[in-house]
């Protein structure tokens, strides 16, 4: 079951990249945006760039969300596996698992070059390792927000205000986990802070995000 | 025991003695806290009279955790049970619960400015609450989302659950951050017994804690009586429209 899904979801990916690499590429543009606005001043830029970032990695990671379980819902996908499974929570790890690797993954390998042109390029592994488990955590967060406001009237504004006040730890630790390394110090307890909030939403939020997606479509 | 209070009929009846009891004490309560926390009690001998924000201020910060945390009982129970009369508790206290945050942080910021030399500061008390605000927000919007009320509801009924998490963030952020917003002077019952504040200034803070709470129960009556009457409403409109 997850493995057909994510099997599906790369086919998606194949045959339409453009769409389904939307996140990294906005995270580039986003990212090469801010030394114009900001001024090219090199300084400046490498204080500024572990906050934008994870600014730039957050806002990238909203922009899938809105149709990240739309096309399975006015399918009949999600109808169709919980009629014959009775549980949607072996669909659901499936499509967080694709979900991550093409919207999360794919950003946390062009960050590093990103890290770069901001001016942070000694630090470009540190750059990885915080964003690591941090889009893991936009990824599960993002996915509950897409499940609550499935077939809302609102839509994507309703889902941002509920996304961005969940998404703000993260950005606290994974943006502090960057700048006290790039200010010489350990960065151990932030990255420690981000991988346990990993550990308690990894196990719990699949199964949230399962459940508010039957109540979706049983009503 | 709880099937029995969730009768939307029962809580009607029990509810009307209980919204007098709670509307004198909000009145009385209010009228005596303010009297004593603006006239009553000496100025702080640091701040002056600006500690006079904190009979405000305190109760709004305590109340704003009250109602979250009712909330989320009230999601848990409206998930579990589906019990309409928790989920209408939501839709009814959820921009209570917002407007006590807003307070909170309002005053909270006119008294920063006095005594830290500053309106806001990132600080991670301050930043918590903010989340809850937002939080707030999201539950107001979510009940009001889909076309369905039932559906409505059980979305802003998981949002509050899934906000439970930011409630001991709120709570022990003062003890695992050592930033500007000054740690609790009343966290536990042996410190209420032996409190770290001055007597004549306990008295009119948990008075204006109990004026607090009274008004609380007043509004949260009032809202819960009129968004059954509301729903009752609506579907007797749909009943007509059916015929």
């Amino acid at each position: 079951m997850m493995g057909s899904i994510i099997k599906r979801d790369w086919q998606d990916v194949r045959n339409n990249p453009g769409q389904a690499l939307m996140t990294p590429v906005f995270f580039v543009l986003a990212t090469l945006l801010f030394p114009l606005g900001l001024g090219t001043d090199p300084q400046l830029l490498t204080l500024a760039a572990p906050g934008l970032l994870v600014i730039a990695a957050l806002f990238s990671s909203i922009l899938p969300l809105e149709t990240l379980f739309q096309a399975d819902r006015e399918d009949g996908t999600l109808d169709a596996i919980l009629s014959s499974t009775g549980t949607l929570t072996f669909y659901t790890i499936g499509k967080l698992i694709s979900h991550w690797l093409f919207c999360g993954l794919t950003l946390v390998l062009v960050a590093p070059a990103m890290a770069v042109t901001l001016g942070l390029g000694g630090y470009w592994l540190d750059v990885l390792y915080a964003l690591l488990p941090a889009t893991i955590l936009l990824c599960l967060i993002g996915a509950f927000g897409s499940a609550i406001t499935l077939g809302t009237k609102q839509g994507s504004i309703l889902l941002a205000l509920l996304v961005l006040p969940l998404y703000i730890p993260v950005m606290i630790f994974c943006a502090g986990a960057i700048d006290m390394i790039r200010a010489g110090e350990s960065n151990f307890a932030p990255l420690l802070l981000l991988w346990a909030m990993a550990a308690l939403a990894i196990p719990i939020m699949p199964l949230m995000i399962a459940a508010v997606l039957r109540f979706q479509i049983k009503t | 025991m709880i099937t029995q209070f969730a009768n939307p009929l029962r809580f009607q009846k029990l509810s009307r003695p209980l919204l007098w009891i709670s509307n004198i004490g909000a009145l009385i309560l209010s009228l005596w806290g303010l009297y004593l926390a603006l006239i009553g009690s000496p100025p702080d001998y640091l701040q002056s009279e600006t500690v006079r924000i904190m009979y405000i201020h305190v109760p709004a910060a305590w109340l704003a955790m009250l109602c979250y945390s009712s909330m989320a009982f009230a999601a848990l129970v409206f998930i579990v049970w589906k019990h309409t009369l928790a989920g209408l508790y939501i839709r009814a206290i959820a921009p209570v619960g917002a407007t006590f945050t807003a307070i909170c942080l309002i005053t909270g910021s006119i008294w920063g400015y006095p005594t830290w030399g500053t309106w806001w500061v990132w600080d991670a008390r301050l930043t918590s609450v903010l989340i809850l605000f937002f939080l707030y927000l999201g539950v107001v919007a979510l009940c009001d989302a889909f076309e369905n009320r039932d559906k409505s509801l059980t979305a802003a009924a998981w949002l509050c659950l899934i906000g439970i998490v930011n409630m001991p963030i709120i709570k022990f952020s003062v003890d695992w951050w050592n930033t500007l917003h000054q740690p609790s002077s009343l966290s536990s019952f042996s410190q209420i017994a032996q409190p770290a504040i001055a007597g004549d200034m306990l008295t009119p803070l948990l008075v204006m804690a109990g004026a607090y709470l009274c008004l609380f129960a007043t509004l949260a009556i009032i809202r819960l009586n009129n968004e059954i009457l509301l729903r009752k409403l609506e579907n007797a409109r749909l009943r007509e429209s059916r015929a």
